[in-house]
């Protein structure tokens, strides 16, 4: 003997179901990465940095993940947390994205009107509070544009929508940017021909001692 | 006389109560601009401490003008057809679609800017998507200050679906924004801002033409991209 289910339950049910694979589908992105392995650590002042320093500090970050509004990585070169929607802040996952990764490779202050230099430890979470666009604008006591034609390893091209730093400059006129390129593609190294682009202005971080 | 001691006191608190407008809400009667902000509608006549913010479509000639011209010079694609420039109590903005009305472009004023770079102090651009949504309110906070010299904040907010009206919560009145265009609202404030994780929270309601309040939410925006 078949029982119909009544009406109200069987769309009870169905929605059930609907929340459930719902759910899942988005815990599946969230990785909870930044709960898990970062923290809010003060940073270590240095009266002391260099472009050579700075690099290092950016080759840690080499094949991590890309997080949208993020600043928090490790070492282990796997991006922890893949696929994640795009442009959400709220994802948590592994990874800068790439006014954060500049901001932290460059060792800048939360406070804006500060020049000075501080060291963020890798699991520090942290962005920044400069956008691309500040960066293309030079915003920011530590910020300056410049000229394109001048910018050496560790400045930076940026627009209004991306920034990536100076990793090495090519035979041809391109250059090696190291940068935080995507939620697909983490942080790592290209060759770009930004330096060419109208769209691309140059930035330097004032104040390095080598 | 025991007895009317804490009569007089009750008084005078509730006189104090009435002298401050009794919400506590008082609307400022300055935009950043030092112009007198514009009436509130009346239909908004219900939302207590309410300042109306002063908005101007922009057309054609008028990209070819200060300070419009500053804005959109190294944008792709030459002068959009139509922006929206709003004076609010804190900051102005100028928000418009490129060309291809593929983005969204705004620039970010202010009294006062820590690193004075030209009549902006900021800029945001955006992916504008299917149906006027955007996927980040691409908040700014870099560089912009009041005459005071506290930090603006600016913010892309979406009204609601039938949204007039934009309404801003702040500490001590609201600000109504005019939503009639098809772009997104960038609001500008003070208040809510959290520097060491470089974001800001807003509270906004939305108000169809007739007053009545069709979105209440709460943006958490943080600096990303």
């Amino acid at each position: 003997m078949i029982r119909r289910i009544p009406a109200p339950v069987a769309a009870f049910a169905a929605a059930l179901a609907l929340s459930l694979a719902c759910a899942g589908a988005a815990w599946a992105y969230h990785t909870n990465f930044t709960g898990a392995y970062c923290n809010y650590a003060a940073p270590d002042y240095t009266n002391y940095f260099t472009r050579d320093g700075s690099m290092t500090v950016a080759l840690r970050a080499r094949w991590e993940g890309y997080q949208w509004g993020g600043g928090c990585w490790n070492d282990d070169d796997v991006d922890q947390s893949p696929g994640d929607p795009v442009e959400r802040s709220d994802t948590r996952g592994e990874g800068p994205d790439c006014s954060g990764f500049t901001f932290k490779v460059w060792r800048e202050d939360l406070d804006t009107s500060n020049q000075g230099a501080w060291q963020w430890g890798m699991l520090r979470n942290v962005h920044g509070p400069y956008s691309a666009a500040s960066f293309l604008g030079g915003a920011g006591a530590p910020n300056d544009t410049y000229p394109k034609s001048a910018l050496i390893r560790m400045d930076a091209l940026a627009s209004t929508d991306h920034v990536g730093m100076i990793y090495a400059r090519n035979a041809d006129g391109s250059d090696q940017i190291i940068e935080a390129k995507g939620e697909a593609y983490g942080v790592n190294i290209w060759t770009r021909t930004y330096r060419g682009s109208s769209a691309f202005g140059g930035v330097r971080r004032v104040g390095w001692d080598a | 006389m025991t007895a009317w001691r804490p009569a007089a006191a009750a008084t005078l608190l509730l006189a104090a109560a009435a002298g401050c407008g009794g919400s506590g809400l008082h609307a400022p009667d300055r935009l950043s601009d030092g112009s007198t902000p514009p009436p509130v509608p009346a239909v908004l006549e219900g939302v207590h401490g309410a300042v109306m913010t002063g908005t101007r479509v922009l057309r054609g000639q008028d990209f070819e003008a200060e300070p419009a011209v500053d804005c959109i010079k190294d944008v792709p694609g030459g002068a959009p057809p139509a922006g929206v420039e709003a004076v609010a109590v804190d900051g102005h903005t100028l928000t418009f679609a490129t060309a291809d009305r593929q983005r969204l472009v705004a620039c970010d004023g202010a009294a006062r800017a820590r690193e004075p770079a030209g009549r902006w102090c900021g800029t945001a651009s955006t992916k504008w998507l299917n149906g006027g949504r955007i996927e980040d309110p691409r908040l700014d906070l870099a560089n912009c200050l009041t005459a005071g010299r506290a930090t603006v904040a600016y913010a892309w907010v979406v009204p609601a679906a039938r949204a007039r009206w934009l309404v801003v919560d702040h500490d001590h009145y609201r600000e109504v924004y005019d939503a009639g265009s098809p772009f997104p609202v960038r609001v500008s404030t003070t208040e809510g801002i959290d520097d060491a994780t470089s974001s800001a929270t807003l509270h906004v309601r939305s108000y169809d033409a007739s007053g009545k309040e069709v979105g209440d939410e709460t943006v958490n925006a943080q600096v990303a991209g």
